[in-house]
């Protein structure tokens, strides 16, 4: 029964997003977000067998001896990240709703959109490393093409920038790939994991690069701050939330999971990635691209609790995925409720919005706080066991360092909640305020910050038995 | 006694603050508030008189850490007076706070603010203690937030950063000792670098709670900003009570601080520089919140010197003069707030001449500022001589021999305390009524403040008194004594002052000096006019004595001081802002460069796709002449292998 559900899971939006082509509008909509909640529903009912400790296991398209299989496996990190990969994907659906109401193209954008999220799904399931590939490199044209949504000359070059960028690094991904296969004559995880590969560490050097490229970090990071302010609200949400993170599935998978190697520079790569998305997002003024580069900052630490190798830094930073996949999606949605709002996403042009709508303020502040890493919102817990596991690992500059990055973190954010929300009131002028369900997303995910805050001790159950069975 | 009763200090305002933001009724929130604090206080009451208690959940199990919460004598005194603070101030608000727009936040915040207060200081777990920690930075951030978005913004900024450096302390000392659990009674020594680092870091948590230099600069700020009672709760009393306890604790349970070390000579200054400065802005502030707000950063200067001694004697000054001066300090500002309550004015200029028509307030605030300069018989005396009492001690012990700049910091600071309180009793009080005085009393509106405002007054100080008088007997015995390890026996250095007794002669010389003056001058007495080099004043010359000290300013030297302390330059916050903006610049340019590089990249293929696409011309000669170019070169290269 489970490996039904994990079937479905994957397979119920990969196919069904294709019919969002046929559907007329009013069912579209529907459609589109009833795939991926089915698909959520399904991974539900998976939680209760991975924290048992079982492994699920499916083999569709199996030849022996072949580089490719169609076969899809289930551990405690996988469903971790598709977990977190359709929740946020159903949020920015339902928001896209409201949102998306008047622009054209609808029938692409719905398409696209549960595509992407099938795509990221099927990342996390892949057992097969080919098979990761092609659902990564579907994520990346589905990435293309969302950012390029709305088709302007300007907004297409950026599109283009985000795919090549991405794509030059999952190229030498391939050439990774490529690598192992021709040493060990065989791309299943499961055989390649904890086998002998003479030259890994080439072959590991050349994926890194891909994962960097699409985890937006330190010095493949640029494109990401320029896609976000061009793409759809709910697209950017979706993309900074959840689909820059899986090159940390990646690293988490191939790196962690699968080889058990790291190396020590990669901490400070991702500390100083950090520490510049930081000082970036507090100099823009496009509330968007302080947001992006907040999320170069985030993913940052992510990566430096994976790269510890050790239990407890792997479990911060699944937490810190979790958190933080959850307040960046709530940040992303509230920017498209401001932009909707005023018509700008200029920080020195708005103000005084939680006068008119102090819902709203009080769930983007919740995020916010969760992000900067106040207590007792989620964000607290994630960032100081990311940096307690660093320092119990004797690594004190590099916690030094994340905790400056924490509080340019805090600043920032303070800045960003402060133009938006506080001082003068800005005109909208023509503008009609945001709907109930645009502002009732952004709500939503900020009171779930809180609650993974306040019963951390149950949202912490997952990550634990997730790294148990990894180490086991 | 079941261990689950120290849960209820920390849940039960939950509970109550969750209500009050619900139930839409003012009058419901208030009896909430207060029905909650007293509760609680109660509570408070009950653990502080049952031996230490242990509680311990299973929490985040697979770092091995409990929420585990402890009562021992000194974190439930510290709980005893949080919750003690809390009902006082809810009794208080009930008519100040009554016409506030945002009425619906403050209760609600007022209750958070105590739960997180009673957790810290019931942790018992690192962790645990620093999420209510950082919590109550957030709720500083909302109370702030009753002010002025800047201000909230600014407060949660320092504590904040503050609060960050702190946890870094914490994990360097985790590492160090590799136990979360605040265990008492068996310090590190300050030994390594990482354990200096973790020190100084722990220490700048712990000040920038309490407000000492250079972590204050939002006080001075919030004072006529914030609604009054927010003052007296948080910066007056409880950011105090929790920063000196966390300060105490790191001296002596995390780390040895041994005397007349570069670590005590750190806090030292900080505790001496925290007194003159803020001391000096005190003098000439003009606005009462303000001039308050000042000394409440002033008197951390004392407790961080008692401490900073690093001698248990000078260790329980400090946190003796913690309590003193949250008593103290929060009857000044409530009595402040009565007072703006009345004549909906602070500024000292238009007040003047309320002692007859507030009488209790007059004799509160009057006794609190009495303390607070450190006058005996009263509380603040008791405590301040302790800390000078340490000083000297501790300038007897090897490589002391600064002490003597800090005992004239504290005593200097302390004479100019009474000066500036003189200040503010005269001009307040005593001096001839202002216009907005003689307004208020043609219009009869000037009274007493109702008894929900004055109760709060009386206790506070009733408390200043007690505690000065009966120092030894309540204070120091129930309190200080048992929370402050290896302090010697109060004989030792409690010799020669004998409160009681003083305060006896006191009261006796008093006595007879009215004795006195009644039998032989009373019927001399005589009102005049006030006089000016020989012309009789006119009715609109008024001296409130505000501007008694301004001279002061124009010292040489100092001049330029005040200058630079009003344009902000002494801010710290600022300071952040500009280091934050400077790194900032050079991280973002670190960005664009890499972002340059990578679009250069773009621009070489192109160029290059460029070059090769002029190449092709479709003229079928040209592409003649380059096979044959190729030709040639390949065959140059091959007979040249061979001939190689």
């Amino acid at each position: 029964m489970p490996s039904f559900f994990l079937m479905g899971s994957v397979m119920v939006p990969l196919i069904g997003s294709f019919f969002c082509l046929l559907f007329p509008r009013k069912f579209r909509e529907g459609w589109a977000a009833g795939i991926v909640a089915v698909s959520f529903v399904f991974l539900l009912f998976l939680i209760s067998p991975i924290i048992r400790g079982e492994l699920i296991n499916i083999d569709i398209l199996s030849v022996a001896g072949s580089y490719f299989d169609f076969s899809f496996f289930a551990d405690g990190i996988s469903l971790i990240f598709a977990l977190i990969f359709s929740f946020i994907g159903l949020v920015a659906l339902i928001y896209s709703i409201s949102y998306m109401k008047n622009s054209e193209n609808q029938r692409e954008y719905y398409f696209t959109t549960s595509l992407m999220i099938a795509s990221l799904l099927g990342v996390s399931f892949s057992k097969n490393l080919i098979l990761f590939y092609v659902f990564w490199e579907i994520a990346a044209l589905t990435t293309w093409r969302l950012v390029g949504f709305y088709r302007e000359k300007k907004v297409v070059l950026i599109a283009d920038k985000t795919f090549l960028m991405t794509f030059l690094g999952s190229s030498f991904m391939l050439m990774g790939f490529s690598l192992i296969y021709v040493q060990t004559g065989t791309l299943d995880l499961f055989h390649l994991r904890g086998s002998f590969i003479p030259d890994i560490n080439t072959a590991l050097f050349l994926i890194f690069l891909g994962i960097i490229a699409k985890s937006a970090i330190l010095p493949l990071h640029t494109w990401l701050s320029d896609a976000h302010p061009v793409a759809p609200s709910p697209m950017s949400a979706i993309l900074s939330g959840v689909e820059v993170e899986v090159g940390l599935l990646a690293f988490l998978r191939i790196f962690v999971w699968m080889s058990g190697i790291s190396w020590s520079w990669i901490l400070s790569l991702a500390v100083i990635s950090s520490l510049i998305g930081a000082g970036a997002a507090l100099l823009e003024k496009d509330i968007k691209r302080i947001i992006a580069y907040s999320t170069v900052s985030q993913v940052g630490y992510i990566l430096l609790g994976f790269a510890l190798l050790k239990e407890m830094g792997i479990i911060a930073g699944l937490l810190y995925f979790m958190v933080h996949a959850i307040a960046k999606a709530s940040l992303f949605l509230g920017a498209g409720v401001v932009e909707r709002r005023y018509g700008t996403r200029d920080i020195a042009k708005l103000g005084g919005m939680m006068k008119t709508s102090p819902l709203f303020g009080v769930g983007f502040l919740f995020s916010c706080f969760s992000i900067a890493g106040f207590p007792p919102f989620g964000g607290f817990y994630a960032k100081l066991m990311v940096i307690m596991s660093a320092v119990k690992e004797g690594h004190l500059w590099i916690a030094t360092l994340a905790i400056v990055a924490a509080i340019l973190t805090m600043l920032y954010l303070l800045r960003l909640f402060n133009a938006i929300f506080m001082g003068k009131e800005e005109e909208s002028g023509e503008f009609a305020a945001p709907g109930k369900l645009m502002v009732g997303c952004v709500v939503l995910l900020g009171i779930i910050s809180l609650a993974i805050g306040v019963f951390i001790a149950q949202a912490m159950g997952l990550p634990v038995a997730a790294v148990a069975g990894m180490f086991k | 006694m079941n261990s689950s009763i120290l849960l209820y200090p920390i849940i039960l305002p939950i509970i109550g603050g969750v209500l009050c933001f619900l139930i839409p009724a003012r009058k419901a929130k208030e009896s909430i508030s207060i029905a909650i604090s007293l509760i609680v206080f109660i509570f408070a009451i009950f653990i502080f008189s049952s031996k230490d208690i242990f509680l311990s959940y299973p929490w985040l199990t697979f770092l091995g850490i409990d929420f585990a919460l402890q009562s021992y004598r000194f974190s439930s005194f510290i709980l005893l007076f949080a919750c003690l603070f809390s009902f006082l101030i809810s009794l208080y608000s009930v008519k100040f706070m009554a016409e506030n727009v945002r009425l619906k936040e403050y209760y609600p915040y007022l209750l958070l603010t105590t739960s997180c207060a009673a957790g810290a200081a019931l942790a018992a777990n690192l962790v645990v203690f620093l999420l209510f920690w950082g919590a109550l930075g957030i709720l500083l951030y909302a109370f702030l937030s009753l002010g002025s978005y800047k201000l909230s913004t600014k407060g949660l900024f320092i504590v904040g950063a503050a609060d960050f450096a702190l946890i870094l302390g914490v994990l360097f000392f985790y590492r160090l000792s590799g136990s979360l659990y605040m265990s008492q009674g068996n310090p590190l020594s300050i030994n390594s670098g990482l354990a200096v680092a973790s020190f100084v870091l722990l220490m700048m948590g712990a000040i920038a709670k309490a407000g000492a230099i250079p972590f204050h600069s939002w006080i001075p700020d919030a004072a006529d900003k914030v609604p009054t009672p927010v003052m007296a709760f948080l910066p007056a009393s409880l950011d105090k009570l929790l920063g000196i306890y966390l300060l105490a604790r790191i001296c002596f349970d995390f780390f040895k601080l041994m005397p007349n070390t570069s670590l005590s000579f750190l806090l030292l200054l900080i505790g001496s520089l925290t007194i003159i400065v803020a001391v000096m802005m005190a003098l000439v502030q003009h606005d009462l919140k303000k001039l308050l707000s000042y000394h409440a950063i002033s008197q951390v200067g004392y407790m961080v010197l008692g401490i900073g001694t690093g001698i248990p004697l000078g260790i329980a000054g400090g946190v003796f003069h913690m309590l003193n001066n949250a008593i103290y300090k929060a009857c000044l500002f409530l009595g402040g707030g009565s007072v703006e309550h009345k004549v909906k004015t602070s500024d000292i200029d238009r007040l003047g001449g309320l002692a007859k028509f507030m009488p209790v307030t007059f004799i509160t605030v009057l006794i609190a500022a009495f303390s607070i300069s450190g006058v005996p018989p009263f509380n603040g005396f008791f405590s301040k001589w302790m800390v000078y009492q340490a000083v000297v001690e501790a300038g007897k012990l090897e490589g002391g021999g600064m002490w003597i700049i800090w005992l004239l910091a504290a005593m200097f600071g302390s004479a100019l305390t009474l000066a500036s309180f003189m200040k503010l009793i005269h001009g307040t009080f005593l001096s001839t009524e202002s216009d907005e005085v003689k307004e208020k009393i043609s219009g009869k509106t000037l009274k007493e403040a109702g008894a929900p405002m004055l109760f709060p007054l009386i206790v506070l100080a009733g408390l200043c008194v007690v505690f000065g008088v009966f120092a030894y007997q309540v204070p120091l015995k129930l309190f200080i004594l048992p929370s402050v390890p290896e302090i010697p026996s109060p004989h030792l250095w409690l010799g020669w002052w004998e409160p009681g007794l003083a305060t006896i002669l006191i009261i006796l010389g008093i006595i007879v000096g009215l004795v006195i003056y009644s039998l032989g001058k009373i019927k001399l007495g005589r009102v005049s006019e006030s006089y000016v080099g020989g012309e009789v004043t006119s009715d609109e010359m008024r001296v409130s004595g505000v501007d008694f000290y301004d001279t002061i300013r124009d010292f040489v030297g100092l001049r330029r001081l005040y200058k630079a302390a009003e344009r902000g330059a002494l801010d710290i916050y600022s300071a952040m802002l500009s280091f934050a903006r400077g790194a900032s610049y050079f991280l973002f340019a670190l960005d664009r460069f890499v972002d340059f590089v990578w679009r250069g990249l773009s621009w070489g293929v192109l160029i290059v796709g460029k070059g090769f696409s002029l190449a092709h011309t479709g003229i079928l000669h040209t592409y003649l002449a380059w096979y044959l170019i190729g030709l040639i070169i390949l065959l140059v290269i091959f007979l040249a292998g061979v001939g190689g």
